[in-house]
């Protein structure tokens, strides 16, 4: 039925509409004036001249699904009419964002990806007067969030001083590599694995942590950095990199990285993991030596995960505070082998293996 | 990370980074940094805000013992990953000066763009590592010593806000001229100097309050919004500076402002100020050049109606301003005052056919009662043909029950005054008395 067919045209007719795909492949059609709200939409309608029919129709990007978007169609459909008071409207956002919490974090995110800056202002708030003022176990009941830290380590970056954790976290760190230096040697199999070499320069690298959305653009492994070397025993400044013989330091940590996975979370690797990664054997033992590198072959998979945490934090921090000094110990040596960490915006943990410049 | 249930999923920690700084942001910075505890995800969610406030909220968090606030500030510096865009330390008594200056040495490297710095119970020396953020846009400091080296610039620097702080070895004309995109500036009880040239050609808004014998507007074409209140009066002034009106203080001072768009004069110190070397009657008719074609925004306060002076001043001020359309005046009159003087001054007005012809909202401010300030009122509504709303803010100062039966007839006597504009609606509020603050320490 044709427009043209109509002997007399009435004035809602001429009302015009946009036509709205969300990713699910539903339709909808909303009044112009309210879809215009949007500044996602809005451009897409003027510069693509989309949304005018069915079949034409703008698509919505995922995180919109169809009970987000009704939603997100009535604030517009409120807040687009120029006369209403700051008070009505201020009253009605009070309503609106009374929704569970599931489908404010599910608007929030849609309305973000749909440019709607007032309405992200709004439940950002929201969600922020939820978590303020609350203990961490209301919170975790609030949304769900599983508790999955372990005691050192929730207490850790408010509690202890930077010299005790650095001590006892470098001991740790040495026991995990002779743990699993050990099971290298049993691998027998095993062949190096070509990564790309890594040009950027730490400018780069440090622009793009601190840069960084979350996102790799595409899995390229940074500069092996140099870890800390020191031996227990020595001085007990850090930053006294004793670059050294210990070839197969890092050996350790290579074996225990992963690629990122999509959440962008950090895994110790498992040991199984470690047996996948394909690292060069060297027959040469570490000879740092330490107390709790025994201990630690004892401890059960739980402690174990946390310990590998905790060094990884431990690494984590160590590497970011010498960006300079990456540079000095990259160029230092060849026969080394050499992990590097880097840190993506969300705070996760990313680690890559490489083969060491020979 | 799910848990066995469909139903029970964690969906804010997948939230994008920028969601997820905007909702920390929001959050206290205790509370923020404990977010860090609540799961795997969350470690480390806090760490690159850009945006660091350490203000009241931590002192109740923390009891504001002096360890435990300086040590989190610490804490939280080194944990953090990332420029640091904001840093604000706000109504924080514990940190000492070598705190401050290692903070401030830290965020020099780090690129800040916005400090605030604005502790009332310390003093402290500014150190001279301010001066190498270069990034700086926004600058608010107090309590403080402010000495600059020979050559610096601010090259940024937008917003510019000092309050109680002193200035040692450079002028302000040197603090200003090395700020060139400046827009906003804020000076309140600044000591150090007492006459202020402003050259500032990007100015758009300025805030002045303090005891300042001077202010000459040099070079200030984009000022639209300034608020002044000189809380001076010197009674030597009348020996320096009378003389005609063509020099008065009033032609001086406004002639820099011809393009200003809101102005709000406060204090019985400005008026009384401007007032001088003026013929109280031949002022408000004469030097119809001075106008201010841009003003649409008056606020006078302290205004004392029975002093013809400052009335007649307030009157010129009101008749330059030929598209002014809401005025705002405080009466600060004497309870014994006489109603002759402001009565003449008025109907000489009246006689020489003066007439607001924009001015659309009235809103009057003052003590129930005094005659001079309800003639004043009488006045007002008829020279306004345009006038929408007229609203009159009474304060009551005792609670004698008679008082009520004068408010009422003085009330009705308002409401009866005749009104040349036929829209024009009267509204009368009732206020308790207001006690306005001056920092006693400072003078």
């Amino acid at each position: 039925m044709s427009e043209g067919e109509m002997a007399i045209i009435k004035p809602e007719v001429m009302k015009s509409y946009i036509w709205l795909q969300t990713a699910d492949g539903s339709i909808q059609q909303v009044e112009e004036e309210v879809a215009m709200f949007c500044p996602m939409i809005c451009r897409e309608i003027l510069q693509t001249g989309m949304g005018s029919s069915k079949n034409y129709a703008i698509s919505l990007p995922q995180k919109v699904n169809p009970t987000t978007l009704s939603l997100i169609l009535d604030y517009c459909r409120f807040h687009q009419l120029p006369g209403r008071s700051n008070k009505e409207r201020k009253s009605f956002d009070e309503k609106f964002i009374r929704i569970d919490t599931k489908r404010l974090c599910e608007l929030t995110s849609a309305a973000d990806s749909l440019q709607l800056k007032p309405l992200v202002d709004l439940t950002s708030r929201a969600l922020a007067r939820m978590i303020e003022g609350k203990t961490p176990e209301e919170i975790r009941e609030t949304f769900h969030l599983p508790d999955d830290l372990t005691e050192e380590e929730k207490l850790e970056p408010l509690r202890n001083t930077a010299d005790d954790l650095r001590i006892r976290l470098l001991n740790r760190l040495y026991a995990r590599k002779r743990k699993e230096l050990k099971e290298k040697q049993k691998m027998k199999n095993v062949e190096v694995e070509e990564e790309r070499v890594d040009d950027r320069s730490v400018d780069d690298l440090l622009s793009f942590i601190n840069g960084g959305d979350g996102g790799f653009e595409g899995v390229r492994a940074p500069k092996n950095k140099k870890k800390n070397q020191r031996r227990k025993g020595h001085s007990k400044d850090p930053s006294t990199n004793d670059v050294n013989k210990n070839h197969k330091e890092m050996d350790d940590l290579s074996s225990a990285c992963c690629k990122e996975d999509e959440s962008g979370n950090v895994f110790m690797a498992s040991h199984s993991k470690a047996a996948k990664l394909k690292v060069a054997v060297d027959g040469f033992p570490p000879k740092v030596e330490f107390d709790d590198g025994d201990i630690d072959d004892e401890l059960d998979p739980a402690m174990k995960e946390e310990l590998d945490r905790e060094v990884e934090d431990f690494a984590r921090r160590l590497n970011s505070d010498w960006p300079e000094r990456m540079q000095e110990i990259l160029s230092l040596g060849q026969d080394r082998k050499l992990v590097s960490i880097s840190m993506n915006g969300n705070g996760s943990l990313r680690r890559y293996t490489s083969l060491e410049r020979r | 990370m799910k848990r066995g249930r469909i139903r029970k999923v964690d969906r804010i920690s997948d939230l994008p980074l920028n969601i997820m700084e905007h909702i920390l942001t929001r959050l206290p910075i205790r509370d923020a940094v404990r977010t860090s505890v609540l799961s795997k995800k969350w470690k480390y969610k806090w760490v690159s805000l850009p945006e660091l406030v350490f203000d009241y909220s931590l002192q109740d968090a923390l009891q504001n013992v002096h360890d435990k606030i300086v040590k989190f500030v610490d804490r939280v510096l080194l944990l953090h990953r990332g420029p640091i865009c904001k840093f604000e330390l706000s109504d924080l008594s514990s940190p000492s000066l070598s705190d401050i200056h290692q903070w401030i040495s830290f965020l020099s490297r780090n690129g800040i763009k916005e400090l605030i710095l604005s502790m009332p119970c310390s003093w402290y020396e500014i150190p001279s590592c301010l001066f190498s953020c270069d990034r700086l846009n926004l600058l608010e400091l107090s309590h403080c010593l402010f000495r600059c080296p020979p050559k610096f610039e601010f090259k940024h620097l937008k917003s510019l806000s000092l309050c109680q702080v002193e200035f040692a070895g450079f002028t302000f004309e040197d603090l200003v001229s090395s700020c060139p995109l400046l827009e906003t500036l804020t000076l309140m009880w600044v000591r150090g100097f007492t006459n202020l040239t402003i050259e500032a050609p990007k100015l758009k808004y300025l805030n002045l309050r303090g005891h300042f014998k001077d202010v000459h507007f040099k070079n200030t074409p984009l000022l639209a919004r300034v608020e002044i209140d000189l809380d001076w009066f010197d009674s030597n002034v009348d020996a320096l500076h009378s003389g005609h009106g063509e020099t008065s203080n009033l032609i001086k001072i406004l002639g820099g402002l011809v393009g200003v768009e809101d102005l709000y004069m406060a204090s019985v110190g400005i008026l009384k100020f401007l007032a001088v070397g003026i013929v109280p009657k031949i002022l408000p008719n004469a030097f119809h050049h001075l106008k201010f074609y841009h003003l649409k925004k008056l606020r006078l306060t302290s205004v004392a109606f029975h002093d013809s002076a400052v009335v007649s001043v307030a009157l010129y001020l009101i008749r330059s301003a030929p598209y002014l359309q809401k005025l705002e005046i405080s009466g600060s009159t004497r309870v014994d005052a006489g109603v002759e003087p402001v009565k003449e001054l008025l109907e000489l007005q009246e006689c020489l056919g003066c007439s607001f012809n924009q001015l659309q909202i009235v809103t009057m401010k003052c003590s129930f009662g005094l005659r001079p300030e309800l003639e004043f009122i009488k006045f007002l509504l008829s020279v306004t043909p345009a006038l929408e709303k007229m609203s009159i803010h009474a304060d009551s100062k005792d609670d004698t029950q008679c008082r009520s039966k004068l408010e009422s007839t003085i009330l009705e006597e308002v409401m009866r005054f005749p009104r040349v504009s036929s829209k024009a609606e009267i509204e009368c509020f009732e206020h308790l008395q207001i006690v306005e603050y001056r920092p006693s320490s400072w003078m």
